[in-house]
């Protein structure tokens, strides 16, 4: 299986890194995005990167326990000191981007589809649920 | 945006102060043993007629003159109802106003309580009369702040001088971090 090059990854998606650079950073299978932390446990795959508004410390715990790759906090938003320094103690690569959500999931959905991780007529669709 | 509980009480204390509300307490209540997390701001500005009160949730109600929509109580009830929690608001015309809003303790998406001293201090800012007591329990400790006693204190010296306003956020800080034991005592939640 073909895989993106990180190096792709943080200059399509404009990333600044808030983790120790001896942080060996795990391959991206997939994407999920999402600022609700139940809907993120629930619905977002292990070895996906996360790109979410949210900043507070429970990001990098949820991200520690679905098994997520990285973590994408979006539009100019950038995590507090407590969030980095828990980010580096769970060993959670961690990044802010200028981008939105839209913009930032829109290219990685680009880069993803074009190595083939993603099947654009298949994936992501979520079975309908009861209101 | 409201991503902390202390934008939300920010947000509800300063309507007191638009009631004109020369008194406000606000309680921080944490009881992880019980699983509640629970805040509540009394104020005794003008209060609300029950037409007003039927309205507070309502995105598309407002006091405000030439705004369309009202989005802080309803940003407070979406909150609320997404962890299964509970606002109560309570209101009497020409006594004031009470708003209680619990959330579940554990809950991942309950919004992190965030930083109550610059919640007090930003209300205090251009509003040195103001009588403002705060008063948090965590884990059935209380400590309690309130100004009437820290005005006494300063003989004269207005309570929103710089300096001042400094100093109590510090000491409001410090405070908070030795109730609860030491700094960083809201650590990820687990999953209620």
């Amino acid at each position: 299986m073909k895989l993106i090059d990180w190096r792709e990854i943080i200059a399509e998606l404009e990333l600044t890194a808030h983790y120790h650079n001896a942080l060996v950073l795990p391959p991206v299978y997939g994407a999920y995005c999402g600022d609700m932390m139940s809907d993120v446990l629930a619905r977002a795959r292990r070895g996906s990167l996360w790109i979410t508004i949210q900043r507070h410390r429970n990001v990098i715990a949820v991200a520690s326990l679905v098994g997520l790759s990285a973590v994408v906090i979006s539009g100019g938003r950038v995590p507090p000191p407590d969030t980095v320094a828990l980010a580096e103690k769970e060993g959670v690569p961690l990044f802010s981007t200028p981008l939105d959500s839209f913009h930032a999931a829109g290219r990685l959905y680009y880069l993803l589809t074009r190595v083939g991780l993603i099947n654009p007529t298949a994936d992501g669709v979520a079975k309908p649920q009861n209101t | 945006m409201m991503e902390e509980l202390a934008h939300h009480i920010l947000d509800v204390a300063r309507n007191s102060l638009e009631a004109g509300a020369t008194r406000v307490e606000i309680t921080v209540e944490e009881d992880p043993a019980s699983d509640v997390m629970r805040f509540s701001v009394i104020d005794n500005g003008s209060g609300m007629p029950p037409h007003v009160l039927r309205q507070l949730t309502n995105p598309f109600f407002t006091t405000k003159t030439g705004k369309k929509v009202g989005l802080g109580l309803p940003f407070l009830q979406a909150a609320v109802e997404r962890c299964g929690g509970n606002l109560e608001i309570k209101s009497e015309v020409g006594r004031g106003t009470t708003v209680v809003a619990t959330f579940p303790y554990y809950c991942w998406d309950r919004p992190p309580l965030g930083d109550i001293p610059r919640t007090i201090v930003s209300l205090l800012v251009g509003n040195g009369h103001l009588d403002l007591r705060y008063r948090h329990i965590y884990n059935g400790h209380s400590y309690e702040l309130d100004t009437r006693e820290i005005r006494s204190r300063l003989k004269g010296i207005s309570l929103d001088t710089p300096e001042v306003l400094i100093w109590l956020r510090q000491y409001l800080t410090e405070s908070l971090s030795i109730l609860s034991g030491g700094g960083g005592y809201e650590i990820a939640r687990r999953a209620g």
